[in-house]
């Protein structure tokens, strides 16, 4: 088998757990349990998606938290988002050169 | 350019900066295994960082059947992201729903998911997604052609785009001591399973729907109390 042909079906893999839900939705409706439940799992996968990742994002797990705690006050300071993501990198790219 | 536009376009462009070392580092790590077409290709058509990432990493020494199935497992997560995207759009066409979900990332659909009601609209997510979708190729192409010639410690210090991007979204909601326990028991959960010895995908998908489903509980426990007090 071809990398290309690897990548048409990792194509199919990737589109069809995004598309399915598609064809669900709106169908039937959904009890307030249920509502309620969906609306939790964007702040989970926040908390998931943040931790441990972000002990390997950069050079040592130290930078991280630093990076992590200076993005936190940023956000908490009603930064927007971009310039949030800016100073970040930025905040890091400096401690590696301090510490 | 309407309101609309500039704050989608924004939006788009803040995940797509988030992007922009993860696609040039996957360009990089991908230039002494595929030829330029393919990892751009792969990053056209997959769409998927972590899941590109697996099959760079399985390419040499799996089966094509085992890196599907991981990649499968791992892009599972993407099911109950898009049911949730969809079910806030609900109100938009087929059609419509179907070219949104086509881009779902955890990155989108963190950053959609706090729109407010006049901003679930077709063009409000659309603009988000399809931006920061162009970055993804754009910077695994332009990593695949020029990583040698950047500079190592700012590709390294990007490393933590993606990170401060979920922080930021994040903060505003913690301040409801719910939020603040499922978002700090999905960390311990995530950290735990992966800990234990579970598969990236699976470890992510239990996390996620365990710390969601405590969510549900104390929205429960809250609601019940304050009916009898």
């Amino acid at each position: 088998m071809s990398i290309l042909k690897l990548i048409l079906i990792l194509t199919v893999v990737n589109l069809l757990p995004r598309i399915l839900p598609v064809f669900f939705v709106g169908k039937f409706e959904l009890p307030d349990t249920v509502i309620t439940f969906l609306n939790y799992v964007p702040i989970a996968a926040l908390g998931v998606l943040i931790f441990p990742g972000v002990l390997t994002a950069v050079e040592t797990p130290t930078h991280g938290v630093l990076g992590a705690i200076f993005a936190a006050l940023l956000g908490i300071m009603r930064v927007p988002l971009f310039f949030v993501v800016v100073f970040s990198v930025a905040f890091v790219y400096l401690l590696m050169f301090i510490m | 350019m309407s309101k609309v536009y500039t704050q989608s376009l924004a939006d788009g462009i803040t995940i797509g900066l988030g992007y922009l070392p993860v696609a040039m580092a996957f360009g990089i790590t991908a230039k002494p295994l595929l030829d330029l077409l393919s990892a751009g290709l792969m990053s056209a058509l997959n769409f998927a960082g972590a899941g590109q990432f697996l099959t760079l990493q399985m390419l040499n020494n799996s089966s094509y059947i085992a890196i599907i199935i991981a990649v499968f497992i791992l892009n599972s997560r993407m099911f109950i992201m898009s049911f949730k995207i969809n079910y806030d759009l609900k109100h938009l066409d087929f059609f419509k729903r179907f070219l949104i979900s086509m881009f779902v990332t955890d990155e989108s659909f963190a950053v959609t998911s706090r729109y407010p009601e006049e901003r679930k609209t077709f063009i409000d997510y659309f603009v988000t997604l399809f931006i920061s979708y162009v970055f993804w190729i754009v910077f695994t192409v332009v990593g695949y052609l020029t990583g040698e010639v950047m500079s190592d410690t700012l590709v390294v210090a990007s490393g933590i785009a993606l990170y401060a991007l979920f922080i930021a979204l994040l903060m505003p909601s913690v301040r409801d001591y719910k939020n603040l326990v499922v978002a700090g028991l999905g960390m311990g959960m995530h950290f735990l399973f992966k800990e234990i010895g579970l598969a990236s995908g699976i470890a992510i998908v239990l996390a996620m729907l365990g710390a969601a489903w405590i969510g549900l509980f104390l929205d429960l426990k809250d609601k019940n109390w304050r009916s009898v007090s």
